[in-house]
């Protein structure tokens, strides 16, 4: 009789230790999680969108290139609604008013809202997480698990990216 | 007659205030004049030196950004930033070195802080410099007519002789 009111509660531990040790190996893959206040004076975290395909976008704003990736983000974003996409300026000499002011611009002269997530790298880890060695616009599409599948540096045009996506939606 | 000399005399003055003001707000904002680059045509991972006009006023700290890019693969690497100093009246200079291999072109702008109120004035405009890439960079993805062993001469004659013998051989044999 006093054994098992030893052995019930230690095989409940153990069940209960088990499910969660494997949750936890569910819950995010191998994506680098980071914390980014975004221009709204939101604070996202990375995982906070498990279950969601995410294209992280790192650019910046005096990059020709990232600044013609803007448009090709916004037709995602219009088509792709489960899609979250989260645009880091990676350059540490710009400022969160460079930002906004380029925003403003893209919005005054083509009439494109970016209505997406916007955030400065302001210390530079996320940058040198994702971009490491490589150039800007840097596309990494991360799946519902949160694991890395695709990345490219430099301009990617809309059929390239959808189809992409398109893998892991 | 007393009004109107009155009227006058206000009229010249507030014309005299908005253009002292508007001379004031010119010569504060500083701006950017010429600017050179040596070498002009800088090579891959060489050190680029720029030259500046810059006239404003109180101006106490110029940074000068080069970025590389490539035009190839669509994308933009490193920022290199220097404090440039200043070597005359309203010309500053500053040298970077360049470090990747893939760059094909670079952009520079400037930030100029000038002690009034803090200002830093982040340019808009930047100047592009392509690099002076090397022949086998150049040819990369070019087309070209000229060379290849099919135009080293005597290759036609070498089959035409070919012929001859392949020719002089069935005529013996059929004899």
């Amino acid at each position: 009789m006093e054994k098992k009111f030893i052995v019930i509660p230690v095989l409940i531990i153990l069940l209960f230790s088990t499910l969660s040790g494997c949750t936890k190996s569910e819950t995010w893959g191998n994506a680098p999680d980071f914390t980014l206040k975004t221009l709204k004076g939101e604070t996202i975290t990375l995982s906070d969108f498990q279950g969601k395909v995410i294209i992280l976008d790192l650019f910046g704003v005096d990059c020709p290139y990232c600044r013609a990736q803007m448009p090709i983000l916004k037709q995602i974003y219009e088509n792709y609604s489960d899609v979250v996409i989260i645009s880091i300026d990676v350059y540490y000499y710009e400022t969160e008013e460079y930002l906004q002011s380029f925003i403003d611009f893209i919005y005054e002269q083509y009439g494109i809202s970016l209505d997406w997530y916007f955030g400065m790298d302001s210390d530079g880890s996320i940058g040198k997480t994702y971009v490491k060695n490589n150039g800007v616009p840097r596309l990494v599409i991360i799946d519902k698990k949160g694991n890395i599948k695709y990345e490219k540096s430099g301009y990617t045009s809309y059929s390239d990216l959808s189809a992409e996506l398109e893998k892991y939606i | 007659m007393k009004y109107i000399k009155r009227h006058y005399i206000f009229s010249l003055l507030f014309i005299t205030f908005i253009l002292l003001i508007s001379a004031f707000n010119v010569s504060g904002i500083p701006t950017v004049g010429n600017t050179t680059v040596k070498p002009a045509e800088p090579t891959l991972k060489s050190q680029v030196t720029i030259t500046a006009v810059i006239t404003g006023e109180n101006i106490t700290d110029v940074v000068l950004y080069v970025e590389e890019c490539s035009s190839v693969l669509q994308t933009c690497f490193e920022t290199h930033k220097t404090n440039m100093t200043k070597t005359d009246d309203n010309v500053y200079t500053g040298t970077v070195t360049l470090t990747r291999d893939e760059t094909t072109y670079i952009t520079y702008y400037f930030d100029i802080t000038d002690d009034s109120g803090e200002t830093t004035i982040q340019n808009s405009t930047a100047w592009v410099v392509n690099l002076k890439l090397d022949e086998e960079n150049d040819n990369n993805g070019g087309t070209s007519n000229t060379g290849g062993d099919k135009g080293t001469p005597g290759f036609e004659i070498l089959l035409v002789l070919t012929a001859l013998f392949v020719f002089v051989l069935y005529y013996k044999i059929k004899r």
